[in-house]
């Protein structure tokens, strides 16, 4: 009898890791797929481009343009749905002189094509290399945020850009997978570990935190942890009171945004005064 | 005892043999990690090299009081600029300054050193000591030379350090031979070593996309010890005015033996 619920207990825990395993990706992608002659609309004048990847895969993306940009932002959305709806961010970063950009990763909105961790960064590489064709690096900062976080985070510590805003970010996907999955061996089970803990080492541009203290999904004390491993490098601004999701409902979010874009660049303070 | 049951013991003694094996190569492989990875030759510093140019050899000190040892050559003619060489992880100096002609032959001078522990160079190897003395060599060469134009060439591990360095002083041209994205990656051992926690990294891709310079990579289709798979993962990072020459039937060792690897060289060394 006692044989018999072990090996129940061990065909169920067995197939609880395998159908992790098998459906991890809805786990941790949440996509609204759009067909391709989906027409965006946004209040402002934008670009929709696409870029054919070597492998066949096929990125979607978008581009806010205002005249006299003071440099572009590289916003590397969530996990949910669509550039359709995160779209609207644009307004906060168009209305203050940014060009904003953002794509759609394999398999959300238009975009198509095998994902995996590699094209996951790489399409976000390429896609920074196109923008590095149209802006000087110092005047491209990217932004991540929740999932993007890590992507941005890669992206940064390959190239030298401005500036690194991470919105909400996580301290590795394994760590904060591990929260909810502890009882699954997961080193072993997840087809994706993107380790800002690590890409961050190599990152030589200023990094700038941003994070709700009441945040369940990713708690902020996994921001807390990057910054102490890296202490010079990430300013660190916590949003009380916030969670995932509500940070544009609290004002200090846009305030902060604003203090971080609009510093005065060194040398220019050096000529006023 | 019926057949199932030797079947059984059969399979137990398969398994565990290869468990063993597995688990004694890991071993293996982590307590000589760095026997491994530095395969250098020790010289007498009374060692007289033999070349078929001339050359001035000279000691660098680092500042923790090793010496590291170098051979400059200086084609006859007017130099168009400088190339500092960083080799391989096997030999020293005697073996590889014999590739040198592939660049002064072109109108260059070449710096080429011996990592500490390598040839005449003092000390011991290790990646962090390593990338400190490239940097070193840089300055050091920068006080003692006219040329404006300084050239970085990296060839197999020589490439992480040479990317290491040119992401901190920005060249204006990097030439890596054979690269790898990561040391770990490089190579079809690549399993062995996913289980051997390694102390180094070598992790080129984490600096190549730091270079603004121009980089050019050459690599062999036929490499077993760098797989061109390792050195296509650096792809990514390159920009729209680098180059990636693949070549094709190419190996680790031999890409001077192949006419498109000195016709491309002359034309980035133009």
């Amino acid at each position: 009898m006692a044989n018999t619920i072990l090996i129940i207990l061990a065909v169920l825990y067995a197939t609880i890791a395998l159908v992790f395993y098998l459906f991890q990706h809805l786990f941790f992608f949440r996509p609204e797929i759009l067909s391709a002659h989906f027409k965006y609309q946004y209040p402002f004048p934008f670009e929709e481009l696409d870029f054919e990847m070597e492998d066949g895969g096929h990125i979607n993306a978008i581009h806010f343009k205002v005249p006299n940009s003071r440099g572009v932002i590289y916003y590397l959305k969530g996990n949910s749905r669509s550039i359709k709806g995160w779209g609207k961010f644009a307004k906060d970063f168009v209305s203050n002189g940014y060009d904003f950009f953002m794509m759609d990763y394999r398999g959300f909105g238009k975009s198509r094509g095998k994902r995996t961790q590699t094209k996951l960064l790489d399409d976000a590489q390429y896609l920074y290399k196109w923008l590095r064709e149209r802006y000087p690096e110092d005047k491209i900062v990217i932004l991540g945020r929740s999932l993007g976080s890590g992507i941005a985070a890669r992206v940064a510590s390959w190239n030298n850009p401005r500036m690194l805003i991470l919105d909400s970010p996580y301290f590795s996907f394994y760590h904060n997978a591990n929260r909810f999955l502890f009882f699954l061996p997961l080193k072993y089970l997840m087809r994706y570990d993107i380790r800002t803990d690590q890409y961050l080492k190599t990152t030589n541009c200023p990094v700038h935190i941003i994070h709700g203290t009441r945040d369940r999904l990713i708690p902020f004390n996994q921001s807390e942890a990057l910054k102490k491993l890296y202490p010079d490098k990430i300013t660190l601004h916590p949003i009380d009171g916030a969670h995932h999701n509500d940070l544009p409902e609290f004002p200090e979010f846009f305030e902060l945004l604003y203090d971080i874009l609009y510093v005065v660049p060194q040398d220019l303070k050096n000529k006023i005064s | 005892m019926n057949d199932t049951a030797r079947d059984m013991k059969l399979i137990v003694k398969v398994a565990l043999t290869v468990i063993s094996i597995l688990l004694a190569s890991t071993i293996a492989c982590y307590v000589f990690q760095d026997k491994l990875i530095f395969q250098a030759d020790a010289l007498d510093q009374e060692y007289h090299f033999s070349f078929d140019q001339s050359y001035e050899e000279y000691f660098i000190s680092t500042p923790d009081n090793q010496e590291l040892n170098a051979v400059w050559f200086k084609p006859s003619q007017q130099a168009k600029g400088l190339v500092i060489y960083f080799h391989g992880n096997a030999g020293n100096l005697q073996r590889w300054g014999r590739y040198a002609v592939d660049i002064t032959q072109l109108g260059y001078e070449v710096l080429m050193i011996d990592y500490r522990g390598y040839g005449k160079s003092s000390g011991k190897p290790n990646e962090q000591a390593l990338y400190d003395d490239a940097t070193l060599v840089w300055n050091w060469a920068k006080e003692k030379t006219e040329h404006e134009n300084i050239i970085i060439y990296g060839r197999s591990l020589g490439s992480a350090i040479a990317t290491h360095l040119a992401g901190e002083v920005q060249p204006d041209l990097l030439i890596l031979e054979t690269p790898f994205d990561e040391l770990k990656n490089a190579s079809m051992l690549r399993y062995l070593f996913y289980l051997t926690p390694l102390k180094t990294k070598f992790a080129t891709k984490e600096y190549l996309g730091k270079v603004k310079g121009k980089i050019v990579i050459f690599q062999g289709t036929d490499d077993w010890v760098v797989s061109l798979a390792s050195a296509e993962r650096l792809k990514p990072l390159l920009k729209e005015t680098d180059e990636f020459i693949v070549i094709t039937e190419g190996g680790h060792r031999n890409l001077r033996n192949f006419i498109l690897y000195h016709t491309k060289l002359a034309e980035v060394l133009e």
